[in-house]
């Protein structure tokens, strides 16, 4: 076992001697850290009726305060017709609204409750604006929750891609979610979900960019000839660079998504933790706290990486050019990101895809499957093809370094 | 000790690179000889297990070219011998004994002796991409024999060597092939002449001669000549006969060359060397491989 440690640290060294590795790692932690910070960056002046300027972190602050004193009081029909009331004084003749002294003096405390109930109150056809709200009934107020289960069964039945059965089951799951909703300030914790996309993009091409060559370079060094006629070459070395690969993937995504969580958490506080997802999208049927979707990306993302990692690796055995399995790779990392690319009868493919793993966004839709009468939800779904489909790869992947012919 | 290579045949789509070829090698130098395309590397790779035979088989004392322990008695230098350009020699010498299942003191003990033998001690530390081609090429004998091999399988060992390396090696392979099998290729023949016990003579994929130098140049006995004649006529021979050797002596020419009968009235008749041999084989040869 000693050599297999032993090739393992030599693929370690192999990998990390090459510089753009390391400069391609620095450059993601950048990235990852300049997203993170890159909302407080800079300033504004729409943010003051009185045209002065504030600059980002400042209204970010502001933003927190009001957050905070609306912290730990539920989503009612009090608190929404309060709202309601401070938002009527808004005078209907300034455009944009938010230039108006009245939004900043009464309204915006309560901008919140707005972004909260509008998604619950809109119709098919009109969305639910500040004006809406000035006027909303006391009736519609106090019905809030019956409302945005309404909402969530219409969007679901007018979306082709849920059965009758899968909107059955999504809306059962609502009953375990705790209600009334409490409001709770996730400033942090909505920033780190909503740069999730960017971040598993940047994780899947950089996971592709580091593992591609662990194969494919023995066969452009020709170095495989040495390595497969020496003892361990078609045993332990294959399970060493297998491992590697797989190791780095999880070490580095790890890292990535814990520099970018630490990022928001400085940036905007660390509150939030057992706040209810809902408070980040109002109509999802998950009773999640927001830790636990952070919890769940994190574990989400690390299965996306470790299939990205096993498509690399497999082409890296296939392939006896580096910049081919990159350049493969790399096409597979971002198709995964892209909406628009799917068969018809396949749309639910992409959501499978590694980087669609890592994009809570995608992560948290509610498809759902019965598999011998238990509902597998699409997050469950993606971690359990992603393990499949990976160790298929790896073992292919294994063979396929172990047959391969030096010609 | 005993390398058993069974009807060994090797078929690619239009080509066959090895024909049914079959050799029992026990210790002792094997010198491979053969032209460019001949199957000297196919053959290789096949003993070496990284190329699949299309028929036969290859066993060392009973053990199949498959097997882990096959590989754990098999050093190898490639013909085209791939590194790492930013490792250190040490460092890839380290990594080629953790391939090799040696633990981290022997190791230790076996680079030191083998990079001190090949005259690399000095530059261990230093990363291989500053190396010349003659110092690479000794830093791949040195990888080859870290498992100290029982077969020890080197194709095209002396290419990039300057002759005092080349003498050095030489003795090296000499005293290993006291008591392990060693299989060398080569195109320089002097190399093989000096240390072979065995000759292996390969043209087209089949094994033409195999023997002892003294056994296999019997082959060209009394065929081998050589004369001074001007200029003209050493044209007109040329073109009659392969010649081993040309030199230009003024107004005229002195020519080595085979051939069954005398070419001319002063030629005289001389020993056979391996290179006319060779020669004699392959002077034809185009490049195929």
């Amino acid at each position: 076992m000693n050599n297999f440690w032993s090739l393992v640290g030599f693929e370690y060294k192999k990998i990390f001697i090459r510089k753009s590795v390391i400069i391609a790692i620095a450059l993601s932690v950048v990235v990852v850290l300049l997203s993170s910070f890159t909302m407080l960056l800079g300033s504004n002046n729409m943010s003051d009726f009185q045209d002065t300027e504030m600059s980002n972190y400042e209204e970010m602050l502001m933003e927190k305060e009001y957050q905070l004193a609306l912290s730990g009081r539920p989503i009612d029909g009090e608190l929404i017709l309060e709202a309601s009331k401070a938002y009527s004084k808004i005078p209907s003749d300034i455009y944009p609204y938010t230039d108006s002294e009245e939004y900043h003096k009464y309204a915006r405390p309560y901008s919140h409750v707005l972004h909260m109930v509008d998604s619950a109150y809109k119709t098919r056809n009109e969305p639910f604006g500040y004006v809406d709200f000035q006027t909303i009934s006391e009736d519609l107020a106090n019905s809030y929750y019956e409302k945005r289960s309404a909402q969530y069964r219409l969007n679901l039945e007018n979306n082709p891609l849920f059965t009758q059965e899968n909107v059955e089951i999504v809306m059962e799951l609502d009953n375990e979610v705790e209600k009334p909703i409490i409001i709770q300030y996730d400033e942090g914790y909505t920033r780190f979900l909503a740069l999730s996309t960017t971040n598993a993009l940047i994780i899947m091409i950089l996971m592709a960019f580091i593992v591609s060559p662990i194969f494919s370079e023995e066969y452009q060094k020709r170095t495989d000839s040495l390595i497969l006629t020496s003892k361990y070459g078609k045993n332990k070395q294959i399970l060493a660079k297998l491992f590697t690969g797989v190791s780095i993937g999880a070490f580095i995504t790890f890292i990535l998504m814990l520099v970018c969580y630490l990022a928001c958490m400085f940036a905007y506080g660390f509150e939030g933790a057992n706040a209810a997802i809902q408070n980040y999208v109002a109509l999802i049927t998950y009773n999640f706290t927001m830790l636990e979707v952070v919890t769940l990306l994190f574990i989400t993302t690390t299965f996306g990486s470790f299939l990205m990692v096993a498509i690399s690796l497999f082409l890296s055995s296939a392939i006896s050019k580096p910049i081919a399995t990159l350049a493969i790779s790399m096409v597979i990392a971002v198709l995964g990101m892209i909406n628009g690319v799917t068969l018809p009868g396949l749309e639910k493919i992409r959501y499978f895809s590694p980087s669609a793993l890592g994009a809570f966004g995608d992560v948290i839709t509610q498809f759902s499957w019965s598999i011998f009468g238990v509902n597998i939800m699409l997050y469950q779904a993606v971690c359990i093809v992603a393990f499949v489909i990976g160790t298929a790869l790896l073992l292919i992947t294994y063979r396929n370094f172990k047959k391969h012919q030096v010609e | 000790m005993e390398l058993i290579i069974d009807r060994i045949t090797k078929q690619y789509k239009n080509k066959i690179a090895v024909d049914r070829l079959s050799l029992n090698l026990t210790t002792g130098v094997y010198g491979l000889l053969g032209a460019n395309g001949a199957g000297k590397t196919t053959l290789m790779r096949i003993i070496c297990g990284v190329l699949k035979p299309t028929n036969g088989e290859v066993k060392f004392n009973g053990i199949d070219v498959s097997e882990e322990n096959y590989r754990d008695v098999l050093g190898y230098l490639p013909q085209d011998f791939g590194y790492y350009p930013d490792f250190s020699a040490q460092d890839f010498m380290y990594y080629m004994a953790s391939l090799k299942g040696l633990t981290k003191a022997q190791a230790k003990s076996k680079t030191k002796e083998l990079l001190d033998n090949v005259s690399l001690s000095d530059v261990a530390k230093k990363k291989i991409k500053t190396f010349s081609g003659g110092m690479k090429q000794r830093l791949g004998i040195a990888q080859a024999l870290l498992n100290n091999p029982k077969i020890l399988v080197l194709d095209e060992p002396t290419a990039g060597l300057d002759p005092k390396e080349r003498v050095r090696f030489r003795n090296i392979i000499s005293e290993l092939g006291k008591d392990r099998i060693v299989l060398l290729s080569t195109h320089i023949v002097s190399d093989v002449e000096n240390i072979a016990n065995t000759i292996l003579v390969m043209k087209d994929g089949q094994l033409i001669h195999d023997g002892a130098l003294n056994e296999i140049i019997k082959v060209i006995e009394g065929k081998v000549f050589e004369c001074t004649v001007d200029n003209a006529t050493a044209e007109t021979i040329m073109t009659l006969y392969p010649i081993i050797n040309m030199r230009s002596e003024g107004e005229k020419t002195f020519l080595r060359l085979v051939c069954n009968t005398s070419p001319h009235e002063t030629a005289i008749n001389v020993s056979p060397t391996l290179e006319d041999l060779y020669l004699y084989y392959f002077s034809e040869v185009s490049d195929h491989e």
